[in-house]
C-alpha cells in the first residue's frame, strides 16, 4: 500500500503537464485567439463628416444637414433576436424588418459585406423609437445605433440642379476605396460634381466595446484614430427667388428656363419642369417616391435644362446673322427679297410669313425664313466646294457652344446636336450633298438639337458681343477654391462691330413695330430677344425664347423652351420676360401675364 | 503556557509552505476578483459592498478560523467528527426546504441582506472528517466489504443530497474522496473500471452503442484468451463483467437522452463542440478560452484584460477566474498557479504519508485528493478539457463559503501536521 502514494504524484503531475501543454498551445502557440478577441472587443466605427452646405448666391441654404440615426448589426454577432420586441421599439413594421434582414442576408450572400462588417438594418430611426431601442439594446447583442447627418433641402426647389445623394453601389465601393458599403455618394447635380468637396473626409476610431456593446474607451489611447473632416460649404450661382419664381412659370409645363449673369458665365436660375421635391431622394422619402417618379410618363427626373434637346428654330438665325457678316456674305444693309419665301426649286420653297423685304436688323425682327437660307446659302458657295463652306460655317457655330456641352459643372449637361460634315458624308455621301441639302441649319431646324442651357449661352454671347464665360453653377467654396477652368472665357471670334445690328434687330423684335416678341416688353426695361419654334414631328411645336437685358450693360441672358408650347412668342418670350423683370426690378408690374403663364396647363399634371 | 510557545504552538510546527502557497493563492484570488468584479465601474479593492471587499473580508475570518485550529487539541478533530458530519447533513435537508436559488443552484441559505452561506462547501468538511475517523478506527479492515460499503456510505448520502439541489458540480467533487480511497486498500480495479464506464458513456454518444458492444465483446474474449485462459473461475466474473458493461453501453444514450437534464446535455455537447451553442453554454467556455488565447506569453498587464475588462467571461470572479489570470499574466501567470498547486499536492501527499496517526494520513490524502478534483474540473473547464460544471477553484475563486470550506479542510490538516511534528521531537 505504501508504494500507492507514487500514484498520486503521477496523477497529479500527469494533470498538470497535460494542463501546461494545453495552455502552451493556447496561449503561446495558437494566434488565432488573439485576432478573435480583438474582433471581439475591438469595433472599427466611422465617423461620417458633416457634409457640406450648399447655398445660393445670396448665401440662403439649398441644401443642409439633420441627424438621424441609423439602426446597425453585426451579423456576425446578432443571436435569436425578438423581432417582435425589435419592430414594438422601434416603430418599424414586422414586414419592413423582414424585407431589411433580407436584404443583409443578400449582401451577406453576394459577398459584399462580410459578417463581421456593421451593417445598416434601418435607417433614419425617428428620435423617439431611437430613444426608447438605446434602453433595451442589451437585449440585442450585436445591434447598435449610429448616427449619421441626413441630407435636407429647405426648400423644395432647385432639384436638378442640386441632384442627390445614393448609397454608394458595388460598383462604386470596387472602383474607389474611399465608399464603403453604407456610405452615400453625390450622383446628380451640384451634388455629384461637387462631391469630393461636399462630402469632407471620413474619419475612422477604434473603440473598445463591452458585452452589451457599451462603448468603453479608445483602443490603443486613440492612437490609431484619424478625425473626420467636415465638407466645405459651396456657394453657388443660383438666385433662389428667381429659380423659385422660374419653377412657378413653369408649372404645369414641360420645358426648362436657364437664366444666365453674361458678364460672369454664372447661372442664375436652372429650371426643368415637371420638377420634384429633392427631399424625395431622401431616406425613407425615396422609397415612398422613387417608383412614381420613374414611372412618370413626363419623366420628372429629366434633367430639361441641359437634355440633348430639340431644333431650337429661329433663334438660331441670330447666330447664322453673326457667321455671315464674319464671313462677309452679307452687311447691315443686304437686303433679301422674301416674297413669302426661299426658293430652293421649281418644286420647294422654304416659307416665310408675309412682310415687307429685309434688311439685316430687320430680318431679325421679323425672323425672315428666306433671309437666312439666303445667307447660309451664301456661305457654302463662298467656298470652292460646299463641304468646305459647310466645315467653315460648323467650325464658327461649334464656337458658339452648339454641339458641346459647354464645359460647365452640370454633370447631366448634353451637347446637344451639330452635325459635323461627316455626319453628311455618312448620309449622302462624299460630294453628293450641298449648301442646299442641308439648308434647315439656316433657320434652326433639320437634325440641329440645343437645349435650354445652350439657348441661354447664345443671348449670352450677344449680350457680351462675341465671347462667353463657361457657364457655372458653382460661385465658391469656402476653406478651398474651385478649377480655374470654370470662369473660362471663350471667345468665338466674331467681331463686336457685327454684334450691333443683331442688338437692333433683337430689340426691334420686342419693341419694334413688326416684332415678333413684343408680348415681352416691359416699358420700363430694354430687352432684346428672339423667338423661336422648333418644329416637332411628334405633337405641337415648342416654344423657345432668348434674351437679355438691358440692352446697356447686359446684367441677365435667358434661354426658355416650353415643349407643345407653340409659336415663340406665346409662352417661352413672356416667361422670359417675366424673368427678366422679376431679376431686375423685383417687381412684376403685368399681374395678368403673370397669372396666365403661371397657371397655363399644357401637360397632364402628375396622377 | 507562557505566550511564546503559544505563539510557537500556532505558527512554529506549521509547515510553512503549504501556508505559503495558501497565502499566495488567496492574494491572487483577492487581485483577480478585483479585475474581473462584475460591476461597470471598477469598485475599490476595499470596499466592502462589492465582491473584492466581500472576499477580502472572508479571508480575514477564515485567518481567524486558521489561527483558532491551530490552537485547537488535535483530539477535537476526530472527537467533533460525528457532530459534524450529522450537523452539515442536517443543514444539507435544511437548504431543500429553505434554500434560495442562485444562478440555477438551490443551495444557498441567505442570512440577511448580505450573507448567503453554501452548506455544501462545509459538509466536504465535515464528510472527510467522518471519513478520516471511520478508516482510521482500529476495527477498519479494507479487506471487508462492508467496511468499503460504509465508506461509500458516508461519501454519498451528502453527494446525494447536494445533487438534489441541483449543483452538478459540487456532487462530481465527492468522486475526489474515493479518489483517495485506493491509497488505503481500495481495488484498483475499480478505477479502471470508473474511468471504462465513463469512456464508454461518452464514446456512446459518438459511436452507434451496438459497434461498441461489439468492440467490447471481442476484447474481452482476447483478454480472456490470452490473461486467464488457465484459470477456470475467471470465466464467469469476465463474461459477467462483459455483459454488465454491455447492457451499460447500450442504455447510455437512453440515459443521456432521457435521465439527464437539457442543461447537463449541452454541457457534455459542447465539451466537444463548443461552436454548438456559441451564445448559450458554449459561450462560456469560448470567451474563457479566447481570454486564455488573447493573453499570450506574459499577459495584456494587470487590469489590462480586454476580455476581463470588458465583461466578456460570465462567471469570470467566480467559476472562470482562471481565464482572468490567464489573459492579464498570459502562460507565465498560468503555469506559475500551475505549478504552485502541483506543490501544493505534492506537499500535501508527502506530508499525509509522513503522519504517524492514521486519522491525519487519512485526512491529508482526502484533503490533496478533494483540492486535486476542484482544481481538476475548474481549469479544465477553463481550459476546455472538462464539462462546465461549475465548481470553484479553491482559495482564487470569489465566494466566502468556499474559502471558508476549503481553510478548514486545509488548516485542519496543517494542526494534524503540527502536531505530528511535535511527538516526534
Amino acid at each position: 500500500m505504501e508504494s500507492r502514494r507514487y500514484m498520486y504524484f503521477i496523477m497529479f503531475g500527469l494533470v498538470a503537464f497535460i494542463f501546461l501543454i494545453r495552455l502552451f498551445f493556447l496561449q503561446v502557440i495558437d494566434d488565432s485567439y488573439k485576432a478573435a478577441a480583438e474582433g471581439y472587443t475591438i469595433r472599427r466605427l466611422v465617423d461620417h463628416p458633416v457634409r457640406g452646405n450648399i447655398l445660393d448666391r445670396n448665401g440662403e441654404v439649398l441644401a443642409t444637414n439633420e441627424f438621424a440615426y441609423d439602426l446597425m448589426l453585426i451579423p456576425a454577432e446578432t443571436g435569436e433576436v425578438d423581432t417582435l420586441l425589435l419592430s414594438s421599439l422601434t416603430g418599424v413594421s414586422m414586414e419592413d424588418f423582414r424585407i431589411a434582414y433580407a436584404k443583409v442576408e443578400s449582401n451577406l450572400e453576394s459577398g459584399q459585406n462580410h459578417s463581421k462588417q456593421p451593417q445598416a438594418l434601418v435607417r433614419e430611426l425617428t428620435l423617439k423609437s431611437m430613444a426608447a431601442f438605446k434602453e433595451k439594446m442589451y437585449l440585442f447583442p450585436g445591434y447598435f445605433l449610429s448616427k449619421r447627418s441626413v441630407r435636407r433641402y429647405p426648400n423644395p426647389t432647385a432639384a436638378h440642379a442640386l441632384g442627390y445623394i445614393r448609397e454608394a453601389d458595388k460598383k462604386v465601393i470596387e472602383n474607389n476605396p474611399y465608399y464603403q458599403a453604407g456610405d452615400y455618394i453625390g450622383v446628380a447635380g451640384i451634388e455629384k460634381s461637387y462631391e469630393e468637396l461636399l462630402r469632407g473626409q471620413k474619419g475612422v476610431r477604434k473603440v473598445y466595446v463591452d458585452v452589451r456593446n457599451n462603448e468603453k474607451g479608445p483602443f490603443m489611447q486613440g492612437a490609431l484614430d484619424t478625425a473626420s473632416v467636415a465638407g466645405h460649404d459651396l456657394t453657388t450661382t443660383l438666385d433662389l427667388s428667381l429659380q423659385m419664381f422660374g419653377e412657378e412659370l413653369m408649372q404645369g409645363k414641360k420645358g426648362a428656363i436657364v437664366a444666365i449673369e453674361p458678364a460672369t458665365g454664372e447661372i442664375l436660375a436652372l429650371v426643368s419642369a415637371p420638377n420634384y421635391d429633392p427631399n424625395w431622394m431622401v431616406g425613407r422619402n425615396l422609397r415612398m417616391h422613387y417608383g412614381d417618379l420613374m414611372t412618370d410618363k413626363n419623366l420628372p427626373m429629366l434633367n430639361r435644362a441641359v437634355m440633348d434637346g430639340y431644333p431650337p428654330g429661329s433663334i438660331f438665325k441670330v447666330m447664322n446673322a453673326l457667321v455671315g457678316q464674319q464671313e462677309g456674305v452679307i452687311h447691315r444693309n443686304t437686303v433679301v427679297p422674301c416674297r413669302g419665301g426661299f426658293r430652293l426649286s421649281a418644286a420647294h420653297t422654304v416659307g416665310c410669313h408675309g412682310h415687307p423685304d429685309a434688311n439685316l436688323p430687320f430680318s431679325i425682327t421679323t425672323s425672315c425664313n428666306a433671309y437666312y437660307c439666303h445667307v447660309f446659302n451664301e456661305i457654302t458657295k463662298k467656298y470652292p466646294t460646299a463641304r468646305e463652306g459647310y466645315s467653315a460655317w460648323y467650325q464658327r457655330a461649334r464656337k458658339f457652344g452648339f454641339g458641346t456641352n459647354l464645359d460647365s459643372d452640370l454633370p447631366e449637361a448634353k451637347g446637344g446636336l451639330l452635325p459635323p460634315p461627316e455626319y453628311y458624308d455618312n448620309r449622302y455621301g462624299k460630294g453628293r450633298w450641298r449648301g442646299l441639302t442641308v439648308i434647315s441649319l439656316a433657320i434652326g431646324q433639320g437634325e440641329l438639337k440645343a437645349n435650354a442651357l445652350q439657348i441661354a449661352n447664345l443671348a449670352v454671347i450677344v449680350a457680351n458681343r462675341g465671347y462667353y464665360i463657361t457657364p457655372h453653377i458653382g460661385k465658391s467654396v469656402k476653406g478651398s477654391s474651385l478649377s480655374q477652368q470654370l470662369f473660362k472665357r471663350h471667345e468665338t471670334g466674331i467681331d463686336t462691330a457685327h454684334f450691333k445690328v443683331v442688338y437692333e434687330g433683337m430689340y426691334g423684335a420686342v419693341h419694334g413695330a413688326g416684332g415678333t416678341a413684343r408680348i415681352a416688353r416691359v416699358d420700363s426695361l430694354t430687352i432684346c430677344g428672339k423667338t423661336g419654334t422648333a418644329q416637332n414631328p411628334h405633337g405641337k411645336d415648342h416654344s423657345v425664347f432668348m434674351a437679355f437685358a438691358p440692352m446697356d450693360n447686359p446684367k441677365i441672358a435667358v434661354g426658355v423652351l416650353v415643349e407643345n408650347g407653340g409659336y415663340g412668342a406665346t409662352w417661352a418670350a413672356p416667361i422670359a420676360s417675366l424673368m427678366i423683370e422679376k431679376y431686375l426690378t423685383d417687381t412684376i408690374s403685368r399681374a395678368w401675364l403673370h397669372d396666365r403663364i403661371r397657371n397655363g396647363v399644357l401637360i397632364d399634371t402628375l396622377q | 503556557m507562557n505566550q511564546r510557545m503559544q505563539r510557537e504552538r500556532i505558527t512554529g510546527k506549521a509547515d510553512g509552505l503549504l501556508v505559503i502557497i495558501y497565502v499566495v493563492l488567496c492574494l491572487l484570488g483577492w487581485l483577480h476578483v478585483w479585475s474581473a468584479a462584475e460591476s461597470q465601474v471598477r469598485p475599490s479593492p476595499f470596499d466592502p459592498g462589492y465582491e473584492p471587499g466581500k472576499q477580502l473580508i472572508w479571508m480575514g475570518i477564515c485567518t481567524g478560523v486558521a489561527l483558532v485550529l491551530m490552537l485547537l487539541d488535535t483530539k477535537v478533530f476526530p472527537a467533533f467528527r460525528s457532530f459534524a458530519y450529522a450537523a452539515s447533513l442536517g443543514l444539507l435537508v435544511l437548504v431543500l426546504i429553505i434554500g434560495q436559488e442562485v444562478g440555477g443552484n438551490k443551495s444557498w441559505i441567505v442570512l440577511g441582506s448580505s450573507i448567503k452561506i453554501q452548506p455544501s462547501e462545509f459538509a466536504k468538511y465535515a464528510t472527510a472528517l467522518m471519513l478520516a475517523g471511520f478508516m482510521s478506527t482500529q476495527q477498519f479492515n479494507p479487506r471487508i466489504n462492508k467496511h468499503w460499503f460504509f465508506v461509500f456510505g458516508i461519501i454519498l448520502i451528502p453527494a446525494m443530497l447536494v445533487l438534489l439541489e441541483k449543483d452538478t458540480g459540487s456532487t462530481l467533487v465527492y468522486a475526489g474522496f474515493i479518489l483517495a480511497l485506493f491509497r488505503f486498500g481500495l481495488n484498483r480495479a475499480l478505477l479502471f473500471l470508473g474511468l471504462l464506464v465513463a469512456a464508454l458513456f461518452l464514446a456512446s454518444l459518438f459511436i452507434t452503442p451496438w459497434y461498441l458492444v461489439l468492440g467490447l465483446v471481442t476484447v474481452a474474449a482476447l483478454v480472456w484468451f490470452f490473461v486467464f485462459r488457465k484459470n477456470k473461475r475467471s470465466l464467469w466474473p469476465i463474461l459477467l463483467l462483459t455483459l454488465a458493461l454491455s447492457a451499460f453501453t447500450l442504455a447510455g444514450r437512453w440515459v443521456f437522452d432521457h435521465v439527464l437534464l437539457p442543461h447537463q446535455q449541452t454541457r457534455i455537447k459542447v465539451l466537444f463542440n463548443p461552436d454548438l451553442d456559441p451564445r448559450g453554454s458554449g459561450w462560456n467556455v469560448n470567451n474563457s478560452k479566447m481570454a486564455l488565447g488573447s493573453g499570450g506569453l506574459a499577459g495584456k498587464g494587470f487590469l489590462k484584460g480586454s476580455l476581463t475588462q470588458l465583461k466578456f467571461v460570465p462567471k469570470q470572479h467566480t467559476d472562470f477566474i482562471f481565464s482572468a489570470i490567464g489573459e492579464q499574466w498570459g502562460f507565465l501567470g498560468t503555469s506559475f498557479v500551475i505549478l504552485l498547486y502541483l506543490g501544493l499536492l505534492y506537499r500535501l501527499v508527502w506530508k499525509a504519508e509522513a503522519q504517524r496517526s492514521e486519522f491525519a494520513k487519512v485526512f491529508g490524502y482526502l484533503v490533496a485528493c478533494i483540492l486535486f478534483f476542484h482544481f481538476f474540473m475548474n481549469v479544465g473547464t477553463t481550459i476546455g478539457l472538462a464539462p462546465a460544471v461549475g465548481v470553484p477553484l479553491p482559495f482564487v475563486s470569489y465566494g466566502g463559503s468556499s474559502l471558508l470550506g476549503f481553510t478548514l479542510l486545509l488548516f485542519t490538516f496543517i494542526k494534524l501536521d503540527a502536531h505530528n511534528k511535535e511527538v516526534l521531537r
